[in-house]
């Protein structure tokens, strides 16, 4: 499981980003991958699942951080081939992601609302 | 509409912040005052010197001997890390409760606080505009001290409130005002009245979602709203009232602060997050 807060390591003011390489999604969604893939999972049997990209009521665009979020993470998985299982997305409420290690199963909390079983 | 009165007569019901703590405050907004001072107030509340003290010994701190007077405290410790374990003593009986209502669960509003306080003092260091530390500390942490009487009245008009954020357009404080005659900026205000807390600290809380374009040019309470902002992108505001406020991109153009620098006040944040876990764990 991934859970990052920038779509961009280079939109910072900050050389320490390489420390941080999960932070953000050009650096942490390749790496998850990567990570995955060491290990020996193949990328046909994975599930992408994303959830997030809640936003503050905003009319100018330049709070939407959550957005360029999705955007960066859906331009990195098509070019790793990886279709997206299932996403929720936008909205003004945060969620909460968890993962079933036993079955697989991911549950979705969305925050003082229901909870979704994927 | 409910009787505003019904609403401020439970000001009552939350455990009134100790004057002790009111004066330190005070003090620390006053350029003047000086450090012993301070720990002059501090050692005449036992229940205050005993945590001080317990909080100097923990390991976080990693001290090379024990601390074992108030005095040797502040000396160590410096103006600003007391006063911050003042305020996080006295303010987390308040918010660390179960407040249901903003479906927040135990202690959510508490972590909420912390985390804007945090932030406002990470964006108040990466921004050149003099403001006062104390001060914004202090307001970040009780802006949404509203929020823990609010919330019952929340509860129940809250499908009202759903219906004007959902489908009219209204920010969640908007709707507050609007079906219950009053949104927590305000009641935390009163609240802070009722505590004798100064006036710039009642005119940030009163404020702190920038309601009124007035106080968009006051730098500390732009610090407050900012941060308050940052909490919310940054998933740490998960009750019913999520994201639903307003984002004035002009303040940013006010305080000279471009996205970048935003994205880079989010990126210290999150660097910085298990330094606050433990902070949380602390008090
Ligand atoms: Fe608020």
């Amino acid at each position: 499981m991934l859970d990052f807060i920038l779509p961009s390591a280079s939109s910072i003011n900050s050389e320490k980003t390489e420390k941080y390489p999960f932070m953000f999604a050009d650096t942490g969604v390749p790496a998850f991958i990567e990570a995955l893939t060491d290990s020996g999972t193949k990328i046909e049997n994975m599930k992408v699942v994303i959830a997030g990209g809640a936003q503050v009521l905003d009319q100018t665009g330049v709070f939407n951080i959550d957005h360029k979020n999705y955007q960066a993470t859906k331009s990195i998985l098509s070019a790793h081939k990886l279709a997206i299982h299932h996403e929720d997305i936008g909205g003004i409420h945060s969620r909460g992601l968890s993962l079933n290690i036993g079955s697989g199963y991911s549950l979705l909390n969305l925050a003082g609302q229901r909870e979704i079983i994927i | 509409m409910t009787d505003i009165r019904e609403i401020v007569n439970e000001i009552e019901t939350l455990r009134p912040i100790p004057p002790v703590a009111a004066k330190i405050l005070e003090l620390a907004e006053d350029i003047n005052s000086s450090l012993a001072e301070i720990a002059d107030l501090i050692i005449h509340d036992p229940s205050l010197t005993a945590n001080v003290l317990r909080i100097c010994n923990s390991a976080n701190f990693g001290f090379s001997r024990k601390v074992e007077s108030v005095h040797d405290a502040t000396t160590l410790l410096g103006l600003n890390r007391i006063v911050k374990l003042v305020l996080l003593d006295s303010l987390s009986h308040n918010l660390s409760g179960d407040q249901q209502s903003y479906g927040l669960g135990e202690g959510e509003l508490w972590r909420h606080a912390v985390l804007s306080a945090h932030v406002v003092k990470i964006m108040g260091a990466n921004n050149g505009v003099p403001h006062n530390k104390h001060l914004v500390f202090t307001a970040a942490l009780i802006k949404d001290i509203g929020k823990v009487i609010l919330g019952r009245f929340v509860a129940f008009s809250f499908e009202k409130i759903h219906i004007l954020v959902k489908s009219h357009g209204y920010s969640f404080n908007e709707a507050e005002k609007e079906v219950i005659g009053m949104n927590h900026e305000e009641l935390g205000a009163l609240i802070a009245e009722r505590w004798r807390f100064s006036e710039k600290l009642i005119y940030i809380i009163r404020n702190h979602h920038l309601s009124d374009e007035s106080a968009r040019d006051d730098t500390e309470t732009a610090l407050v709203y900012l941060a308050d902002l940052v909490c919310m992108m940054m998933g740490m505001s998960t009750g019913v009232d999520g994201l639903a406020y307003r984002f004035y991109s002009d303040v940013l153009n006010r305080m000279s602060l471009t996205e970048k620098d935003l994205q880079t006040v989010i990126a210290a944040t999150g660097e910085s997050w298990e330094k606050l876990e433990s902070l949380l764990n602390l008090v």
